[in-house]
């Protein structure tokens, strides 16, 4: 006979393709300095609009 | 760029899409007074005589009058992954009856002393803000006057050129009033690719997804871009969680949603 879940039983259960999140690190504020390198990577080279609409033949 | 016979593929999908499947053609033509195939007969008739943004200019014009967020033409690369953008983001508040407008945001490394967070603009380009913001929601498909008006707003300082005009102006001057002074900043148009790992790319779905999803794609991509710009901090976590839910690098100039 299959076991049943009891009432008292509060361990959650657990899907088959369920996955435990572990978050290493914290999150510290950064300075003006490191938010301002931050955004620059995060977008990568940006060039002046114009520039690009006359290299993709735009303008 | 497309060649002559790409560009009449281009017009004859276009016609295909709008004059047998489109079934709310009779319907944006009462509301808004627009005749998209017969724009699209004219353009298939001189298309060779056009430039390459001249074309797609008037490609994304006929579909933008359709004043439907969900029809739309997106634009081929180099266009579809670069957004244009100026380093702040502007909303409106009210006093009274009378529409202001605020800077929100500046991307890191711009703010000066009196351009920052708070300040309130009062001209574009010389335009009285308000005017300035009409003119723009003319090029934006909201169905509805307060529809076009956000988005013509959300589109002063971000448009992902996938499915946007780039700006006209090479560079816009900010007139804004800093403590008792009134001041002007001078900011040219920038433009950056969303790269892999900037988020899932909302114009990419195929499939089943790409039948079902409803969203609006061109404020996804502004999304992604503000976020970009403006939150380095919520794109630091939001890396973080992907490395730990996504072991396997995605691939392509943007990671396609499952399709």
């Amino acid at each position: 006979m299959a076991k049943t879940k009891s009432a008292k039983d509060t361990t959650p259960a657990k899907s088959s393709n369920a996955k435990t999140l572990k978050v290493t690190g914290t999150t510290k504020p950064m300075s003006p300095r490191e938010r301002a390198a931050a955004v620059d990577k995060n977008i990568g080279k940006s060039q002046p609009l114009r520039d690009f609409l006359i290299a993709a033949g735009w303008r | 760029m497309l060649s002559a016979a790409e560009r009449q593929l281009v017009v004859d999908q276009a016609l295909a899409l709008i004059e047998h499947l489109y079934v709310h053609l009779p319907l944006k033509r009462a509301m808004h007074a627009v005749d998209p195939l017969q724009r699209l007969r004219l353009l298939k008739r001189h298309s060779a005589t056009f430039s390459e943004g001249a074309f797609h200019a008037e490609l994304i014009s006929i579909f933008t009058r359709l004043r439907d967020l969900h029809t739309n033409y997106i634009l081929p690369e180099p266009f579809r992954s670069q957004t244009a953008y100026l380093p702040f983001r502007i909303d409106e508040f009210f006093e009274g009856n009378e529409q202001r407008y605020v800077v929100t945001e500046v991307k890191p490394g711009t703010e000066d002393a009196s351009f920052k967070p708070g300040i309130e603009v009062t001209h574009w380009n010389g335009i009285p803000i308000h005017r300035a913001v009409e003119i723009n929601a003319d090029r934006e498909a909201g169905s509805n006057l307060d529809a076009r008006h956000a988005r013509g707003l959300a589109a002063m300082t971000i448009r992902p050129l996938a499915m946007s005009l780039p700006p006209d102006e090479e560079w816009v001057v900010v007139t804004y009033e800093a403590g008792s002074s009134v001041r002007e900043r001078r900011f040219e148009w920038q433009a950056f690719e969303l790269g892999p790992g900037d988020g899932h790319d909302p114009i990419a779905a195929t499939g089943d997804l790409g039948f079902v999803l409803g969203l609006d794609a061109k404020a996804e991509l502004e999304r992604q871009a503000r976020k970009l710009l403006f939150a380095p901090e919520a794109v630091d976590i939001a890396r973080r969680v992907q490395q730990q839910t996504e072991p396997a690098p995605s691939s392509g100039p943007m990671a396609a949603a499952p399709g």
